[in-house]
């Protein structure tokens, strides 16, 4: 499909700089491994302190890149299978908003005066300026999902009997699930946090904030989740020489999400004080719920890239697994999606542990658990945004990918990587070992009384781990902008490939409409909700002043 | 409308599995009292710490964290006790990690949180703060000693 | 040989690569189900 310079444009600046930005955001990331190991017995690094990192690291990598890419390939998928590009002015307004809030937040997070990871959690006080960024942030991913409604809604006019594209659905789906759960951290951030931390009010209602922050968080996940999902289903097959196993299944899984993406924050509070144990066990069973369409994501993959490897011949029971074009670099998105599929095996088993309830008290804030987000975040989700982003930067621009045959081996090195630090992460959070810790000046230090031995080989097995990954992400980084340099060698075209479906059940209405679905969706929130914040409204005792992270004493002029 | 046969039995053995982990949970919360952390309404009596000695077995210890210390720091127990441990924050958010206890809680201002261990091994157990919480976050640590002579 | 799309395709490969996620989750699963209940 042709599309115009501007949608060329902005989608360009929506992919490449994020990716820009991983530079910084992946270089922390190796940082932390060599300070937990205790490479360095140090508060900081070359003008950048751990903790200073550690927020750029998780605001870079988990709420810009994917929210950028999000909306980017958001704008793809609906442009091109409506043939149709979405508003022009609406794609650059959405842009610059964005770009505000990164911009806002990058300053104060670099100038030091936001280290406070990127849950941001009160009373510790960010300088208003990282709020209000991520709020622009938020808002500006708001702008997409209404004109891509009014995409939708015109094109349902002229095709009432043709069933949504899966794709399409995915986006819509996505777009809801953030729409609704940013409302809540939106509120956080604007009514509770601002105010609070211009001076214009003096106290925070702490557990108030963080119930908030998990309404959105947990549905986070999904909207980071979802474009992956969508890859998996509607690109995947096409890739890998195969066909989508049931279209249907796609479906269901989608409607599913939309269901149970956000009413099951309170896992992230199990150890919560102010929140009741039913409540928590009722957002347990929920996210057991929401476990289920990924049950059945993973089953229609396999099938999806059995059917691929009969078609070229494979035999027995697990023969299909060979015949896959691992290293064709003509479809290197394969290398890519199935580096994620493998490593989200393992993200979405410890996961379901971590969501187990009273499992939880094993594992929370433990090294386990970035041992498990990473095995997600960092496994499909992360590879499929830097392989669509250059491969639609690539179609978009003409331009052939740079250094085909290395960009084949990046995500398998990525796996190898992956995994031996998220198991160096796993069983040394199963030691103790905490989370969100600068250990080199402590309990990695041998000269400190807090010293921990028996942390020793597992943050080694972390630093492994991460310089491997670095060393792959730095690779992408190069090829990425290499091909960025190089010559355009044909007429710049949006394409994606799109999966035909073995089993292309027909239109099931029930499947096919909103409106019963985001009923059923207000109603659970409401059940899953409504009693959580009734509880911290009841257990709550005295509001927060405002802490600064190097002082225990409580500033109470409005100081920025 | 026509479900696959082979993804209806995908959601069918999903939701055996689930069944199998609902199960598994409440029945170790019977036998073993395996839980998430009690939820108090909040009350200041909790906000000094302490600890008490209800009888030979059973102590109550009021936990305080701050920037960047437990309040109190070294707890003494003799071993085959029960604690209540009760948790707040005087300042930001903390945790209170007792990783070989199964004790995980996050020590939040104005709230109240709860749970309680049973210390049949003597030793020393740390009382680690796993939420980031400021610049002194990496020293944050307290320790609870169970009949351990050497640490005396 | 016929190719898949002309008899039905019945994903046994699949199915069987299910279950073995299936025993996997199990196996870590009750790995630190068991973990938890000697900590207490």
């Amino acid at each position: 499909m042709q599309v115009s310079k501007s949608f060329k444009q902005v989608i360009f600046l929506e992919l490449a700089i994020p990716v820009a930005l991983l530079i910084i955001g992946i270089y922390h990331g190796l940082m932390q491994t060599i300070y937990r190991a205790g490479v360095l017995h140090q508060t900081s690094f070359a003008k950048l302190d751990y903790y200073q990192g550690l927020t750029l690291h998780g605001v870079i990598n988990a709420l810009v890149l994917t929210t950028f890419f999000a909306v980017a390939f958001g704008h793809v998928t609906m442009a091109f299978y409506f043939k149709k590009e979405p508003n022009r002015k609406l794609m650059w307004l959405s842009f610059w908003l964005m770009l505000s809030g990164v911009l806002m937040a990058a300053w104060a997070m670099l100038a030091g005066k936001a280290s406070v990871l990127y849950t941001f959690y009160p009373p510790l006080k960010a300088h208003p300026l990282f709020y209000l960024g991520a709020a622009l942030l938020i808002v500006g991913s708001w702008v997409p999902l209404f004109d891509w409604a009014v995409m939708y809604n015109g094109w349902k006019k002229e095709n009432q009997q043709n069933k949504t594209p899966l794709a399409v659905l995915g986006t819509l789906i996505n777009f809801i699930i953030w729409f609704v759960c940013t409302l809540a951290v939106a509120y956080e951030v604007l009514v509770l946090l601002i105010p609070w931390s211009m001076g214009w009010t003096d106290t925070v209602n702490v557990n108030l904030a963080r119930t908030l922050f998990w309404f959105f968080g947990h549905a986070l996940v999904y909207f980071w989740l979802l474009p992956a999902y969508i890859m998996f289903y509607t690109i995947l097959p096409k890739i890998a020489g195969g066909k989508l196993y049931s279209d249907l299944a796609g479906r269901v899984a989608l409607f599913l999400f939309l269901l149970f993406s956000i009413p099951v924050g309170v896992h992230h509070q199990y150890s919560d004080p102010t929140i009741t144990q039913g409540v928590k066990f009722f957002h347990g069973m929920l996210t057991y719920g929401v476990a289920i369409p990924s049950f059945i994501t993973a089953f229609t993959i396999a099938a999806s890239l059995e059917y691929a490897g009969r078609e070229r011949g494979s035999k027995g029971l697990f023969g299909w697994m060979v015949k896959l074009p691992w290293f064709d670099e003509s479809k290197y998105l394969f290398a890519y999606f199935i580096s994620g599929l493998i490593l989200f095996v393992f993200g979405g088993v410890t996961g379901i542990i971590n969501a187990s309830y009273s499992l939880n008290n094993v594992v929370h804030n433990t090294a386990w658990m970035p041992g498990h987000f990473h095995m997600t975040v960092a496994g499909p989700v992360f590879l499929g945004i830097i392989a669509m982003s250059l491969y639609i930067y690539s179609k978009l621009s003409g331009k052939r990918v740079f250094l085909p045959k290395l960009n084949t081996i990046i995500p398998y090195l990525w796996v190898i990587g992956m995994l031996i630090f998220s198991f160096g992460m796993s069983w040394g959070g199963l030691r103790g070992e905490p989370r969100r810790t600068n250990l080199g000046t402590s309990y990695l230090n041998p000269d400190n009384a807090l010293f921990r031995s028996d942390w020793v080989p597992t943050t080694l097995l972390a630093l492994l781990g991460g310089i491997i990954m670095f060393i792959a992400a730095m690779m992408f980084i190069v090829i990425f902008f290499g091909t960025i340099l190089s010559k355009k060698k044909e007429e710049g075209v949006l394409e994606i490939p799109v999966s035909e479906a073995y089993h292309d059940e027909k239109r099931v209405p029930l499947f096919d409409r909103f409106k019963p679905w985001l009923v059923a969706m207000i109603v659970i929130l409401l059940l899953a909700y409504v009693p959580a914040l009734l509880n911290v409204n009841k257990n709550s005792g005295p509001k927060a002043p405002r802490f600064n992270i190097d002082n225990p004493v409580p500033q109470v002029s409005a100081k920025k | 409308m026509t479900i696959d046969q082979s993804e209806k039995k995908v959601v069918g053995i999903t939701l055996g599995l689930i069944g199998l982990f609902v199960f598994s949970l409440l029945y170790a919360k019977g036998k073993y009292k395996t839980d998430v952390p009690v939820c108090l309404p909040y009350d200041k009596a909790y906000t000094e710490p302490k600890i008490n000695k209800l009888d030979e077995k059973t102590y109550q210890v009021f936990s305080v964290a701050a920037m960047w210390q437990f309040q109190p720091s070294e707890i003494y127990i003799p071993v085959g006790s029960e604690v209540d441990f009760y948790l707040t924050s005087k300042d930001v958010v903390h945790g209170f990690n007792i990783a070989q206890k199964n004790v995980n809680m996050m020590a939040v201002y104005g709230a109240i949180n709860k749970t309680t261990v049973k210390f049949d091994k003597p030793g020393v157990y740390d009382i680690i703060c796993h939420e980031y919480c400021g610049i002194g976050h990496q020293n944050m640590r307290a320790q609870v000693i169970v009949n351990y002579p050497e640490a005396r | 040989m016929e190719s898949p799309n002309e008899e039905k395709f019945i994903p046994k490969g699949a199915m069987a690569f299910f279950i073995l996620l299936v025993v996997l989750a199990l196996l870590f699963w009750y790995g630190i189900y068991l973990l938890m209940i000697d900590r207490v």
